[in-house]
């Protein structure tokens, strides 16, 4: 190994010759120096962070990417439920409409029938109270004839019929006006 | 590094040789010795008398002779105790020899001026500040500044914002998920990481310094790449004794063989020998392939830069000097990419050689 000489401000071989290969004493020194403290410093004050957040920030990332994956398995998971329960929704629904119409068509046959049965029944009704109306005007007829014809024979014959004769004729002239052909 | 210099240079070159009459400096004698390297203090004048006194011919020879003489090459991609500026900057440093350079010295900070191990004369530990000395100091100060930043950032838990905090995360995960885990395992990785991740990032940061012109890559010489992979073998045999033990790490270097005991007997030792000089090997030439690509390619861009010097005073210097400018440009280029490309091998190997010390052979 060549020997180091200040030769002309630049470090050269003392022999004046050119060594690429020249190893200088200084210059190792002061790299072992250089780099074996820069070694230190950065391991306590730069490496340990960085490498402890890399780290950190890499758990955190692939943390995420787990629950992101199982969020996605369960979104899947409840789209899966949900179609499923909007398809029994649907036939739920038809079944709902199915039997509401069948409710309708009930409800409107009941109200029909009880209609229909409700118009006889009034109109039965209606025939009986004509019925009943005609039979008491005819009786109220027959005695208004009666007394009438009471009076008239009254007058006529001059002379008062008595209670029971009243009754008698009103029940002949009922009978009469009963009768068919009187 | 050396445009500018060179340029100025080319001016210098044919008054030294019109000073020194037809005594023009020759390769290998003249610029690896003092009085004869730089081109900055030989007169002004000289060229006028120049052109007039040599032809073309002798003129491209007088300076291909200064400019491609591989001490002069030599001393843009070297350590020194200054560093060098543009001319134009005004600058000037005084060697201690008297010679004038143009750029500023690197001071003496440590106030030692004989050498501490060595005689004046055959110097081997002096205790001067150089160049890559600065540099080196500047890298780890701008690194530990950078990366204490980055780590208070990350620790925040906040989102990463911006190029520089990008581009630095980048590159570290890079280094740790295709480099680092690849070649040494999840597991163990993490205790690692620093010495990979500082080994990278410093290696990076003393090759791109060396892509500033006037300062020179660090990482091209062997006393820096050699440190480093010193400090990768220490890594690797410490780590191996570590998780193995002393001699169990020993014998792991051999691989099983299942062999006659007798062969057994003869093979083992001689193989325990060939991988242990092999490991030797191998962190020599962690060093050796940082230090040679550094080197080589400094000094492929301080000759294409020099061409320009050497069409100095000379009519082809106006067809030379785009070429040389375009072509140190694409070279640069390509030197900038192979920057980072070093210092990820160099990490990468150091990887490889850490994983393989976790494991028996």
């Amino acid at each position: 190994m060549s020997i180091l000489t200040l030769n002309n401000g630049l470090l050269l071989a003392s022999d004046g010759s050119v060594n690429p290969l020249y190893v200088s004493a200084d210059l190792a020194l002061w790299t072992l120096i250089i780099f074996g403290g820069l070694l230190f410093l950065l391991g306590k004050f730069a490496w340990k962070p960085i490498i402890e957040g890399l780290n950190a920030r890499e758990q955190c990332i692939s943390d995420k990417i787990d629950a992101a994956d199982k969020a996605e398995q369960q979104a899947r998971t409840n789209l899966k439920q949900y179609e499923e329960k909007l398809a029994g929704a649907h036939d739920e629904a038809a079944a709902v409409m199915a039997e509401a119409k069948a409710d309708a068509n009930s409800a409107k046959e009941k109200i029909v029938a009880e209609a229909n049965e409700e118009a006889i029944r009034t109109r039965q009704r209606a025939l009986g109270d004509i019925e009943t109306a005609k039979s008491e005007a005819v009786r109220e007829l027959a005695e208004s004839s009666v007394d009438t014809a009471v009076g008239l024979a009254s007058s006529i014959v001059g002379r008062a019929l008595s209670k029971d004769d009243h009754a008698k004729l009103i029940a002949e002239s009922v009978e009469r006006f009963s009768s068919p052909g009187a | 590094m050396n445009k500018d210099d060179e340029a100025v240079d080319a001016h210098a070159a044919p008054a030294e040789a019109a000073g020194g009459g037809l005594e023009l400096p020759r390769g290998g004698e003249g610029h690896g010795v003092a009085g004869e390297h730089d081109g900055h203090d030989h007169g002004a004048g000289g060229h006028a008398a120049h052109g007039e006194s040599l032809g073309m011919n002798d003129q491209l020879q007088a300076n291909m002779d200064h400019y491609l003489d591989i001490g002069h090459l030599m001393a843009h991609v070297q350590d020194a105790n200054f560093i060098e500026t543009p001319g134009f900057l005004g600058l000037e440093y005084t060697d201690d020899q008297g010679h004038v350079h143009s750029g500023f010295g690197i001071p003496n900070v440590f106030g030692v001026e004989q050498p501490v191990v060595g005689t004046p004369e055959a110097p081997v530990l002096t205790l001067r500040p150089t160049k890559f000395m600065a540099i080196e100091l500047v890298v780890a100060v701008l690194m530990f500044l950078v990366f204490c930043w980055l780590g208070r950032k990350i620790q925040s838990g906040q989102k990463p914002k911006g190029k520089v905090w990008n581009a630095l995360e980048a590159m570290i995960v890079f280094i740790r998920d295709e480099v680092a885990r690849p070649a040494i395992g999840k597991k163990d990785t993490d205790r690692f990481l620093p010495f990979i991740l500082t080994t990278f990032f410093f290696v990076l940061g003393l090759n791109l310094f060396g892509m500033i012109p006037g300062f020179g890559s660090a990482t091209g010489t062997m006393a820096v790449t050699g440190v480093l992979a010193l400090f990768v073998f220490g890594v690797v045999v410490g780590s191996g004794v570590k998780k193995m033990g002393f001699v169990q790490f020993l014998k792991a270097q051999v691989p099983t063989m299942d062999l006659p005991p007798m062969l057994k007997m003869v093979l083992v030792p001689l193989i325990f020998v060939i991988e242990i000089f092999g490991m030797l090997v191998k962190h020599f030439v962690l060093a050796v392939r940082l230090f040679a690509n550094m080197f080589a390619g400094h000094l492929v861009l301080a000759i294409f830069v020099a061409f320009i010097g050497v069409a100095g005073g000379t009519a082809i210097v106006y067809a030379v000097a785009p070429i040389a400018v375009l072509g140190s440009v694409a070279f640069s280029a390509l030197e900038l990419f192979v920057a980072f490309l070093q210092a990820y091998i160099f990490a990468f190997l150091a990887s490889l050689f850490i994983g393989s010390a976790q494991h028996a052979h």
